[in-house]
């Protein structure tokens, strides 16, 4: 089968009413899940969160970098699913001697 | 190593939101979808018309009409953690999020599998999952949908 992304989340296959058979790649948001099938030219805005190193849907819920898993623990301890990570903080050492 | 369970099963017949499966998760694990197909089982209408169905999680787990056993595809493999629901009579609360939105043609089928690590997860939550449902139709129509996962 022939690809047009390199790495897609998915495939699809869709019979039309004559009998005819589409095949496409999907991608997945990486900070909701949605998936839709990768048509380049469609004029669709998606997005792209550098932290995650993934494609984002484009929704604006999707815009601040809220990771799938993040959400999923969220739903799982009964936080709001869009409570972000809390952040981390370096605190640089003092010098020796 | 993780294990593949598959359940069918149709809608009842309406026009909108009328689930077909619902794969509902357990405190102890995450189902993955990693693999589903709609099809209509009802003649086409004589008017043409698409189908619009969604794939989303649920909050909370509806009234099914059956719950059928999932089937695990191997057959040495222990029985499923998460239950299945389909055909159901009060729909299950869908989260706002949803997962995949697609239009088919009535006299159309779509089938979509995951790659490695692209899977539909549901919370590790009780009575949450992941389901599959008609979402809008103009004439009634009944859409068998077959959703399989691992845990």
């Amino acid at each position: 089968m022939r690809h047009s992304l390199r790495k897609p989340s998915g495939h699809v296959e869709i019979s039309g009413p004559f009998g005819e058979l589409r095949r496409g790649d999907t991608l997945k948001c990486t900070h909701c899940q949605f998936s839709w099938i990768v048509s380049s030219g469609s004029g669709k805005v998606r997005g792209f969160c550098s932290n995650c190193a993934g494609y984002t849907c484009g929704k604006p819920e999707c815009g601040p970098c809220v990771h799938f898993e993040r959400r999923l623990e969220n739903l799982e301890a009964g936080r709001p699913e869009l409570t972000p990570m809390s952040s981390s903080i370096l605190v640089p050492g003092l010098p020796c001697g | 190593m993780s294990k593949n369970y598959v359940v069918n099963g149709p809608n009842a017949s309406g026009t909108a939101n009328k689930t077909c499966v619902n794969v509902i998760g357990s405190a102890a694990i995450r189902p993955m979808v990693n693999y589903f197909a709609v099809g209509p089982t009802t003649a086409p209408n004589a008017t043409d018309q698409n189908y619009e169905f969604i794939v989303a999680r649920t909050t909370a787990a509806g009234t099914a009409g059956s719950s059928p056993t999932p089937l695990a595809l191997d057959p040495g493999d222990a029985a499923a953690v998460a239950t299945a629901a389909i055909t159901h009579s009060a729909e299950p609360t869908y989260a706002a999020t949803l997962l995949m939105q697609m239009y088919v043609n009535q006299r159309g089928t779509f089938q979509w599998y995951a790659a490695p690590g692209g899977e539909f997860i549901g919370s590790a939550t009780s009575a949450n999952g992941v389901a599959l449902k008609l979402s809008a139709v103009t004439a009634a129509m009944v859409l068998d949908g077959t959703v399989q996962w691992r845990e």
